[in-house]
This record gives C-alpha cells, structure tokens and sequence, in this order.
C-alpha cells in the first residue's frame, strides 16, 4: 500500500516538471524571459499582450508546485532507510524541500499580480516583473542546501547495495554547483549572469528541474527494489 | 563517504602494456568531468565576450597585477605536487608522512586564499568592482567560484587528513585519498586556466 503511494509521489517529481513546463512556455510564453533592461512600455506590453494566457499557466505552475512536498518526503523516506538511519542529511532535506515549496509560489503571485490587472501604470509592471523574476532565481539557498544534503546523505550510505546509485550523489553535488550563478543575479542587468542569462536561467533553472527528472527515477527505482524484498 | 560501497576502479592497461587503475573512484571522475565542463562553458564566454571588445579587456587586463596571479599559481602547482607526494606515500602505507603531506597541500591552499583577499581588496580600494566592466565581471565570477572550489578543497583535504589518521593505510583508504586528490588537482588546473584567460592573454 505504501510502496503505491510512495510511487505516485515520485512519479509526481516527473509530473511537476512537465506540468511547469507547459504552464511556463507554451501558455505563460515566459521563454525567452523578457530583459532585465528592458523598458516599462515594454514590459507592460508583455502582460497586456495576452493577460488571460499568462494567467492560465500561472495556474498550471501554481498546481504543479503542489506535488514538490510530497517529493521532497519520498527522498526522505528513502534517505532514512539508509544504514545508520535517519541523518542529519535527511532532515536537513526535508527541511529544505518545504521551505522550496513555499518559495517558489511567491513568483507566481507576483507575476499573477502583474497580470492580474495589466492596465495599470506601467512602472508597477516593471516593479512586479523585476521581483518576479528575481524570486524566481535568486533564492538559491534552500535549493542548494536541498540538492547537497541528499548528495551528502546518498554518499555516506554504508549499505552493502547503495539505497540511491552513488553516481546520482555526485550528480546532486553537480546541480549544487549549478545554481550558485544565480546568487548574483541581483548584480546585473546584461551577461551571462543576469536573470535572463546562460548561467542563471538557461542552465540554472534547466539543472534544477532535472534534478527533479533524475531524482524521480533513481527513486521510483528503489522504491521498487525495496517492495521486492519485502515480498521475497 | 567512507569506504564500505565505493566500488573500486576496476585495472587497466596502458598501451605500453602496464597494469594501473583509475585513480580513486568513478563518480568522483563524473564530477569532476562535469565541474569542467561548466567551467569550459565560462571560458568560452570570457574569450567570446572579449573578442567583441578587445581595447576594454585589454585595458581593464592592465590593471590586474601579475605578481599575485603568479604567486597563486606556484601555490597550487605546489599544492598538487604535495597531494600527488602524499599518494604516493599513501600507496607505500607511511601514514604519518602522507599526514604531513596533505597538511602542506592545505597550507599552500590557505595560502592561494589569503593571496586572494588581498588581490580583492586592493581591487576594491582601486574602485574595480563586480559591476565596473564585463572584464571585471567575468573576473570577479569566475575568480570567486574557483574561490569557492579553493574552500571546498580545503574541506575535502581535511577529510583526507581524518581519512589518513590511522596507523595503516588499506585499499579502500587509498582509494578514498585517490578521489580527494584528483578533486584538488582539478582546483589546480582550473586555476592554471584562468591564471592564463585573465593575467597573461594577449
């Protein structure tokens, strides 16, 4: 009974990316994000443009961030089972993953708030945009701290056969690295570094969301493993 | 990350027909391969982003001073060789000098942060700043996150120091060694490249 529901969560990691994905790109057309140098009349205009479609994804987005608690307590469950028991590690994650929960909703509010009445003057669109984007990016640290205490705790696994592959430990440590950039989004308006920029959304964000990907299968994996000796 | 699953790597043979192994373990070469790769994807941008405003690199390369690029870059030199001394005393089981070893690795590398500050601060004083150019920028990024791999490295020799405190050193030890090693010379190389990329390219 609980190894079903444990799947479903962790299924619900691989649901959450897709669900986000069609909210953010195809209904919200938030790729490419717009300039972080750009004008008021243009920003606005973004908004304006197609208020109810931003709306909608922002919906979608809002209902697939429901499923990142849950996951973030089947990598717990997971990382418990690990020889010597519950560690600092897990807790630190679960900690981590709840608060992540909690943070990514703020963007969506305020994009929804932009949205949710364009015709406003233009400045206010901007001041919402611009807090948007950057709460979007910038709140690296409970990510961070998230995606390290499971690679942490996957590593220090003294079991025989590994609970979680040990190369997806590495691969956590990986996306740790990855969404440093972002810490300094606040610092640039152009380059590379900036909230539009290669390192901050394209690849920051990108790794993000494909931890979720990977988590989700190397879990749905040992999950099964574990139903398995249980019935044997 | 003690040593209880950490698969080793398994031998190999070089084209001259000798066995050897693969130093420490795969996954650690996973990362550092993917560490890499991140870091190529900063240099290609630094030398794309240049070659579209050559006069303002060079000029803002002007003010950078050689002196403490090239004291850092005896320092990691160094600091490798010691971490590759003090495998080798590893692989030997002389505990006690591959102890002393990683200690001198860690002291160069507090060394090359030390350096470090003081570059920074007179930078600071001379009014360069994150947001002054796009040189400055690039350099303030990528010098800060191998400062942050600096400090990393310095927590992954700890380990190894913790790792060797003990009277003999068995496989799966060196093992262990072998990974937080290759981890410090990949901090070494980085470096290297950058130590090019901003005080010496032309």
């Amino acid at each position: 009974m609980n190894t079903k529901t444990e799947l479903f969560f962790a299924a619900g990691g691989f649901a959450l990316v897709v669900m986000f994905a069609v909210g953010f790109f195809p209904l919200a057309h938030f790729i490419p994000p717009p300039l972080p140098s750009a004008g008021a009349a243009e920003i606005a205009g973004m908004y304006q443009q197609n208020p109810l479609k931003i709306r909608l994804g922002l919906f979608v987005m809002m209902v697939s961030f429901g499923l990142i608690c849950p996951f973030a307590a089947v990598i717990s469950i997971q990382l418990n089972r690990m020889k010597g028991g519950p560690s600092i590690w897990s807790y630190t994650q679960l900690a981590c993953g709840a608060c992540g929960g909690a943070l990514v909703m703020i963007p969506l509010m305020l994009w929804a708030g932009a949205a949710f009445r364009p015709e406003r003057a233009p400045e206010l669109i901007v001041l919402l945009n611009d807090m948007a984007w950057i709460t979007f990016l910038w709140p690296v640290p409970p990510f961070f701290l998230q995606v390290v205490a499971t690679g942490f705790a996957i590593l220090s696994d003294q079991s025989e056969q590994t609970i979680l592959p040990r190369w997806s430990g590495f691969f956590c440590l990986w996306c740790a690295v990855m969404f440093l950039p972002g810490l300094l989004l606040i610092f640039f308006q152009t380059g590379p570094f900036a909230w539009n920029g290669l390192l901050t959304f394209w690849l920051g964000a990108t790794v993000f969301f494909t931890w979720y990907v990977v988590m989700s299968v190397v879990l749905g994996k040992s999950i099964l493993r574990q139903s398995k000796q249980i019935q044997a | 990350m003690s040593a209880t699953s950490v698969p080793i790597a398994p031998a190999i043979e070089t084209p001259r027909g000798e066995k050897t192994h693969l130093p420490g373990e795969l996954g650690v070469w996973a990362f550092i391969i993917g560490d890499m790769i991140i870091f190529s994807l900063f240099f290609v941008l630094f030398v794309f982003s240049r070659a579209q405003n050559v006069a303002l690199y060079t000029q803002s390369q002007e003010t950078l001073v050689q002196f403490y690029g090239a004291i850092n870059t005896f320092l990691m030199l160094s600091s490798s060789w010691f971490v590759a001394l003090a495998i080798h005393a590893a692989r030997e089981n002389f505990a006690n000098i591959t102890r002393r070893l990683i200690v001198l690795t860690g002291v160069c590398g507090a060394g090359f942060v030390v350096m470090k500050i003081f570059e920074y601060s007179e930078k600071f004083s001379a009014g360069h700043f994150i947001t002054t150019n796009d040189f400055y920028m690039y350099y303030y990024m990528l010098t800060g996150i191998h400062l942050l791999h600096v400090l990393i490295g310095l927590l992954v020799l700890t380990f190894l120091w913790y790792t060797a405190n003990r009277e003999t050193l068995d496989d799966k030890c060196v093992n262990v060694l072998e990974s937080g090693a290759s981890i410090w010379h990949m901090v070494d190389i980085l470096w290297i490249i950058l130590f090019a990329l901003f005080y010496l390219m032309k």
